[in-house]
């Protein structure tokens, strides 16, 4: 293609318009001669890229180790120890009988101050709220039309009971989590805010402001808790948030904010709802207070992780380093490359 | 001194008669509509008579060569060249001697001529018969003995398949360097004397017993003159009727043998279904690919046969553009085709594949992984249009990239290492051991995004206002580590490849490029020869994929991609 060149430039009369036009996108596109680099790893940059990286990592590991330290976190297994002791042998029967009272009271230590807003989660593990029979059904569409969207067939079983169609229908709803919780600062209750757990945007474009429960929990399985018929579904917040479903088997859901501060060795009195069953899956319940920083919960392992990283690059930027002092090569030479050792020996 | 004095006059008799007959000749051309005017040292002008338009043109005949007449030969001979470019043997002498030199499909004005002759010489004239041989030199191409010469150098054998005569052929061979001064040349024909006689009388079984029989000792002997002197090359020239025989199903096997043996194989005098057997031969009996190139109606069977065909457009027509998988304008365009657009595909679409492969693999396995948590239920960890889009929008463009714009020397360097063609023809980009190796690093970008993400989301919250991380944020976020991965580890996993450099320390160019490659800044290649064997690359490679799952977790966790994407949701879901 070279010589293609040059005798069309000894052709081409005017020059002008041939370096136009050898400049020009498309020509250079066809005739794959785009400026284009190629880094070539050279020792040099290999060690400052490794090194840089690693001198960057250390500080923000350390930051986001600062500020999961930061975080208070108390959790609190309550679903073995609210049974009562006649129950422990039968904890299906126990629960299941709506006779027994569920109350439950525990003691929470504060270890260390925690300041404004506390979030109160419930924990439950063992549960999978990302099993894909479950995961399907629901229906999104009725979520935000009512009784308007006649389509609920993915919601089976909990889609019709008794002829009539169920707001909101489907399984994830049904299951809905039922246990309350209050808190007690030696008299003084805690005041727990329940508004603004949910998302915003599912608040607004999920949920019909004008769509209100119907039909829910009248069969003969009750799954979980019951929904206030006359409050439209947008407000009911912790249906909201029970419908946001969990990546993991194991998973923390909002219940509500504690917009006091909390003293070292403080005790808070939990008084709690025994409702909900996990029991028959061998699932456990627990009851969460944590404060958050700008990086969220207490979650060691991002911090961990990028010290371990950025201290490793450390490392190997030292090593690399010390191999290129102890065996220094110029671009020119290739006695040492690795075919050609054997020539060396010969 | 008489006797000198006698010769001398009669020579000069000879002359003024010779000289006569020559101005006769003249003055009978001119009354003909031929009139030679002119002549320079090199050229011969001629006014003829054009006989459609009744016009005079002057045309001018360059001079060639002049074999003057000598007793022996009995005529004189003159070579010219027309202006068209064809070249003339006229020849004057002799009748006796004429009449011999006629070919078979010449002889049709013999007895008018012979008749003719007999009245002149009845009227006591002298006669001279004037016969001419046509010639047409077909130039060899512009740049074809340097794309010959490279595309041996990059290690091409390279088989010549003509209808020429076979010393045309050998002459052609010459001038494109296809045959060397040094070479042996083992030459099959079955011009040998017995066989002419049997052609002559014998019948047909015999015959083909015989020549059979030549042909095959012929071969054996080369075979062992080529088995015995190994530090020479060897080239075989074959001809149509021999190859004939070689090409049946005994002999072929030893043909192959003796052929793949020598350097350069000439087949002349082969007709175009020689050349297609020919080429099926050398497919089926090696390994090897053949590429089939030529330009006229009769090299459409060997196009066709060939792996890969290609059909130079040009003076001969269109048949073998036609019939061809690729064509070209000329022969030496075919050096830029192998050696740096085949270099480049070769390249390019092995690594596509194994990036693809790659990037599939790790999809696949994030799901899987995912899959242990969530009892096996057989829920996919992303959202249904993840999944559909994956590989149609978010990560078509890295791959087709690679695909169309990977350069991993630039044409220049191409054309000047010829061997680099090699990588290609030994298949080093696609081995077993480089495919495993991006499969097994798709599993392992795949384990460390998974467990990288799963750690950092959950179960606690992941922003200041104590949201926890739901499925859809935990989707999306392995989604986004796990693209911004692949689109950085191909070229960093690139590095760790080729072991076929090793084939540039045979070349002796290369020691010239080391000398150079000081000079050289921005296509850093030859020096990224040097450093390919080395640890570090691959482990770049790795650390790069944990510093994009970090920071790609990290930001992912910030408020900016799960506010977006929360919102998008809030639309996108049914």
């Amino acid at each position: 293609m070279e010589e293609g060149r040059s005798t069309a430039s000894a052709i081409e009369a005017d020059s002008v318009s041939l370096s136009q036009r050898r400049s020009n996108f498309i020509y250079q596109f066809t005739q794959q001669s785009l400026p284009a680099c190629k880094p070539v790893l050279s020792p040099v940059w290999v060690v400052s890229v490794f090194f840089v990286v690693g001198v960057i990592f250390i500080p923000v590991g350390i930051g986001c180790l600062h500020a999961s330290r930061s975080v208070v976190e108390i959790a609190y297994r309550y679903d073995v120890e609210c049974i009562p002791a006649p129950f422990r042998g039968n904890k299906l029967a126990y629960i299941a009988n709506d006779f027994i009272p569920k109350n439950c009271t525990k003691h929470l230590k504060v270890p260390r101050s925690m300041k404004a807003p506390i979030y109160v989660y419930y924990q439950l593990d063992n549960y999978y709220q990302n099993h894909r029979r479950y995961v399907k059904s629901r229906s999104d569409r009725q979520l935000l039309h009512g009784l308007e969207y006649p389509d609920i067939g993915l919601c089976t079983p909990e889609d019709v009971i008794n002829g009539l169609p169920v707001v909101p229908c489907g399984l994830v709803a049904w299951s809905m989590f039922n246990d309350t919780f209050s808190f007690f600062r030696g008299v003084h209750e805690l005041n727990v805010n329940r508004k603004n757990i949910a998302w915003k945007s599912d608040r607004d474009h999920k949920f019909g402001k004008h769509v209100f429960p119907f039909n829910f929990q009248n069969g003969s399985l009750i799954g979980g808790a019951r929904l206030d018929p006359n409050i439209p579904l947008s407000d009911q917040e912790d249906l909201i948030v029970w419908m946001r479903t969990s990546a993991l088997p194991s998973f923390r859901k909002l219940y509500g904010r504690i917009e006091e501060d909390l003293d070292a060795d403080d005790t808070i009195s939990v008084k709690l709802l025994n409702n909900y069953n996990t029991y028959s899956f061998s699932g456990s319940k627990k009851i969460v207070l944590s404060t958050s920083s700008w990086l969220g919960g207490h979650n060691n392992f991002l911090g961990i992780a990028y010290l371990s990283i950025g201290s490793s690059f450390i490392f190997v930027a030292f090593l690399f380093l010390m191999l290129h002092i102890q065996n220094p090569r110029s671009y020119v030479d290739t006695s040492n490359i690795s075919w050609n050792w054997k020539h060396i020996s010969d | 001194m008489v006797k000198e004095g006698i010769e001398d006059f009669q020579r000069k008799k000879q002359d003024i008669e010779i000289n006569n007959r020559k101005v006769k000749v003249h003055q009978a051309a001119r009354e003909l509509g031929f009139e030679f005017f002119k002549r320079t040292q090199t050229s011969v002008l001629i006014n003829e008579l054009n006989l459609v338009t009744r016009q005079l043109v002057e045309r001018s005949y360059k001079l060639l060569n002049i074999l003057e007449f000598n007793s022996a030969r009995k005529r004189m001979s003159v070579i010219v060249r027309d202006e068209e470019g064809k070249l003339l043997l006229l020849c004057k002498g002799a009748d006796s001697v004429m009449f011999e030199r006629l070919s078979n499909n010449g002889r049709q004005y013999e007895e008018k001529t012979r008749e003719h002759c007999n009245e002149y010489a009845d009227a006591g004239l002298r006669t001279l018969i004037l016969a001419c041989a046509t010639a047409v030199e077909d130039k060899l191409q512009q740049g074809v003995p340097e794309c010959i010469d490279k595309l041996a150098r990059a290690g091409i054998k390279l088989w010549v398949l003509t209808g020429d005569k076979m010393e045309t052929a050998i002459n052609i061979g010459y001038a494109c360097s296809l045959l060397r001064q040094g070479m042996k040349q083992i030459i099959i024909t079955l011009e040998s004397p017995e066989i002419k006689a049997l052609e002559k009388n014998g019948e047909k079984s015999e015959l083909a017993m015989a020549s059979k029989d030549s042909v095959l000792r012929q071969i054996t002997e080369g075979k062992a003159q080529v088995a015995k002197i190994t530090s020479e090359a060897f080239a075989l020239i074959i001809d149509g009727k021999s190859l004939a025989y070689a090409l049946e199903d005994d002999v072929k096997k030893l043909f192959l043998e003796l052929a793949v043996g020598c350097a350069s194989v000439i087949c002349c005098r082969s007709s175009p279904k020689q050349k297609a057997l020919v080429t099926r031969l050398v497919k089926d009996g090696t390994t090897k690919t053949t590429l089939a190139i030529g330009d006229g109606a009769n090299d459409v069977g060997m196009l066709q046969e060939a792996d890969i065909g290609i059909g130079i457009s040009g003076v001969e027509g269109m048949q073998a553009v036609m019939s061809s998988d690729i064509a070209i304008a000329q022969f030496r365009f075919l050096e830029h085709l192998l050696l740096v657009h085949g270099h480049w595909c070769y390249r390019r679409i092995s690594t596509m594949i194994c990036y693809f492969f790659y990037k599939n693999i790790t999809f696949g396995i994030t799901i899987f992984l995912y899959e242990a948590y969530t009892s096996f239920s057989g829920q996919p960890a992303y959202n249904d249009w993840f999944l559909s889009f994956y590989n149609v929008l978010f990560t078509s463009m890295p791959v087709i990239a690679l695909g169309v714009f990977d350069q991993d020397v630039s044409a220049r360097f191409c054309l000047k290492f010829p061997m680099l063609y090699q990588e290609g023809v030994q298949n080093l980009l696609f081995s077993w051991h480089r495919v495993t190796g991006w499969m097994l690093n798709g599993l392992g970008s795949a384990v460390i995004i998974f467990f990288f993400c799963a750690k950092a989301l959950s179960p606690e919250a992941f922003n200041e206002e104590g949201k926890t991380a739901d499925f859809q944020i935990f989707g999306a976020t392995i989604k986004f580590v796990f693209e911004a991965t692949s689109f950085s580890t191909p070229k960093t996993s690139e590095s760790k490849l080729t072991p076929a450099r090793k084939i540039i320390q045979n070349a002796l160019d290369f020691r010239h490029a080391a000398a150079k490659v000081k000079g050289f800044c921005s296509k850093g290649s030859t020096k990224a020869v040097l450093y390919l064997h080395d640890f570090r690359s691959s482990f770049f490679a790795y650390s790069l994929v944990f510093f994009i799952t970090l920071c790609g977790s990290f930001s992912g966790m910030k408020m900016t991609i799960c506010n977006s994407t929360k919102q998008w949701k809030s639309y996108v879901d049914e």
